[in-house]
């Protein structure tokens, strides 16, 4: 019997998580749709006035939407529901992890346990992230079919012949960089967050986030002191040595944390 | 097979729980422990499940070490504990969930444990009172056959009809290649089931005998007028009961809570109980 990993269990204890979690995990779009409808419903933003308000959308009120005053590359907040999900899903399933006798003596292991976790999360990520950029880009489009013309119109007469149309305007969606920071902080915080519900019973969320702050802040800190500032600099040829050698620091470290959310859970004793 | 070597266990170091305790509980065979609150019967059990890992000594199940908690030892042993912490589930996923973990696990004969028990096989587990929800954990944990079934005051939270129900349950489960530990205060829901008694008391294990032992060292009798050969007794509505040497291998029924009451309310009865054991021995 493999003790580690085994197919059959593994998709046993995705159906697990599955079960404790299956409304939260239908919710998770649907809460993407009300956060974006809130944000763009706000008064003075585009469905509102489009919607409620289509008196407001004249000549004299286009400029000062579309060209002035009207940043919208805030609507990224709406990407926090990401960490906001991963924690109400995982949270009660770590704490039964953490001190139910039947979830301990249930034969899946650690390893099963962990990429579970794992599947999840980023199963939510790529969720919300998908419905946030199929409802940005149906956005987009509809502002672009709609208003661009006019827009740009309105550029021409003042004098830009070629209007070039930035991120935060209605006209450019959220880049995927963003998609991929959102992605890659979540990721790196989830081991934090995992280890910290094992050591610390309450606010373990809170205390992952000062974890997490503290050791990039320690990691700054010290790059800062030692490396950037240093008269007797560690001499790297090629940046491209620099970067290697930190992602390759920065797989160990993750390897660490996950070995050791691993053993707290083996060695954990209820 | 159940082996216990040199166990020692304490939460905090000046006090010790359990200690040096060693047995072997071999299976075909339904072990009672009994002990006082807080002399250890649920850590105990929890020693053997892994789930508290020996300060001294070693603990295997089926030679497997419990304190690694492997899947391997985790697909063969169940423990029913007091508290029920079953997830808020329709009846038939938690059956379907976890019931595929168990290689040996019986779907049909865990719907025929829950019929018995009268259990609604379509209700929520959530809507379960916790008597209910604990029939299901019992049904659950029969159905798996695991070789290893540690149960933590089963009784608890039963109805009377229940308590007979499950006591035919487990006769009828007990085969010769299981282990089933039973921890239990309601020793009159049991005593007709356990065939090998294990007590608990001032962090020893001071019994570790088979009934059928037992009754041939001592015998139990109810409304005696002479005590003087009494190794205990003690006054009830309905007369006196002694416990008295059992010289000429009469047969008598063990009376277990009697007997309980002797080990942890006399303090010379375990003395001279020793004794009897060490001339039988001889």
């Amino acid at each position: 019997m493999n003790n580690t990993i085994n197919g059959t269990r593994l998709l046993i204890s995705l159906k697990e998580f599955w079960e404790f979690n299956r409304l939260k995990l239908i919710a998770v779009p649907i809460a993407v749709l009300i956060c974006w409808l809130i944000y763009f419903l706000w008064p003075g933003r585009i469905l509102n006035l489009s919607l409620i308000h289509p008196e407001l959308l004249d000549d004299q009120n286009l400029p000062n939407i579309f060209l002035y005053s009207n940043d919208i590359s805030s609507r990224i907040i709406i990407l926090m529901l990401i960490p906001l999900f991963i924690f109400i899903c995982s949270n009660p399933y770590l704490k039964q992890l953490n001190k139910s006798v039947r979830s301990t003596l249930i034969p899946i292991s650690k390893i099963e346990r962990i990429i579970t976790l794992y599947v999840y999360s980023t199963l939510i990520i790529l969720l919300i992230l998908l419905v946030f950029y199929l409802l940005d880009t149906a956005l987009i489009s509809y502002v672009k079919s709609n208003y661009l013309e006019k827009v740009n119109q309105l550029y021409v007469a003042s004098g830009d012949l070629y209007p070039d149309h930035s991120y935060g305007t209605y006209f450019v969606t959220v880049p995927g960089e963003m998609y991929f920071i959102f992605t890659l902080v979540t990721l790196l915080i989830l081991p934090y967050y995992h280890l910290s519900t094992q050591f610390f019973k309450k606010n373990s969320i809170i205390w992952s986030l000062l974890l997490y702050t503290g050791i990039i802040s320690l990691s700054i800190y010290l790059l800062v002191k030692f490396y950037v500032n240093s008269r007797v600099v560690v001499y790297f040829n090629h940046n491209a040595t620099t970067t290697t050698l930190l992602i390759i620091a920065g797989l160990i470290v993750y390897y660490f944390l996950l070995s050791s959310f691993y053993y707290k859970l083996k060695e954990k004793e209820l | 097979m159940i082996v216990i070597k040199d166990l020692s266990f304490y939460y905090r170091k000046d006090v010790n729980i359990l200690e040096k305790i060693s047995t072997t509980l071999k299976p075909g065979h339904v072990y009672g422990l009994l002990g006082l609150n807080g002399t250890g019967k649920t850590t105990f059990l929890k020693l053997i499940a892994g789930l508290q890992f020996p300060k001294i000594g070693d603990v295997t199940v089926n030679k497997e070490i419990s304190k690694e908690r492997n899947v391997s030892f985790l697909l063969d042993i169940y423990f029913i504990t007091d508290e029920v912490e079953l997830p808020k589930w329709k009846i038939k996923t938690f059956e379907e969930v976890y019931g595929a973990l168990y290689p040996k696990f019986d779907s049909k004969k865990f719907y025929e444990l829950l019929t018995e028990l009268q259990v609604n096989p379509q209700e929520n587990l959530g809507n379960l009172s916790y008597g209910q929800q604990k029939k299901v954990n019992i049904a659950f944990g029969l159905s798996t056959n695991v070789s290893t079934i540690l149960m933590d005051e089963p009784t608890n939270g039963l109805d009377i009809p229940s308590k007979s129900q499950f006591r035919k349950l487990l006769a009828k489960y007990t085969t010769d290649d299981k282990i089933i530990v039973i921890s239990t205060h309601q020793t009159r829901d049991l005593d007709q089931l356990i065939d090998q008694l294990l007590v608990i008391h001032n962090r020893q294990l001071v019994v570790d005998e088979s009934i059928y032992d037992l009754t041939k060292k001592i015998k139990f009798e109810n409304n005696v007028e002479n005590l003087t050969d009494a190794l205990y007794f003690e006054k009830t509505i309905s007369g006196l009961q002694s416990i008295t040497e059992n010289k000429y291998q009469e047969d008598s029924k063990l009376d277990i809570e009697l007997f309980f009451n002797a080990l942890t309310q006399d303090e010379t009865f375990l003395t001279k109980f020793k004794t009897l054991q060490l001339q039988n021995h001889e």
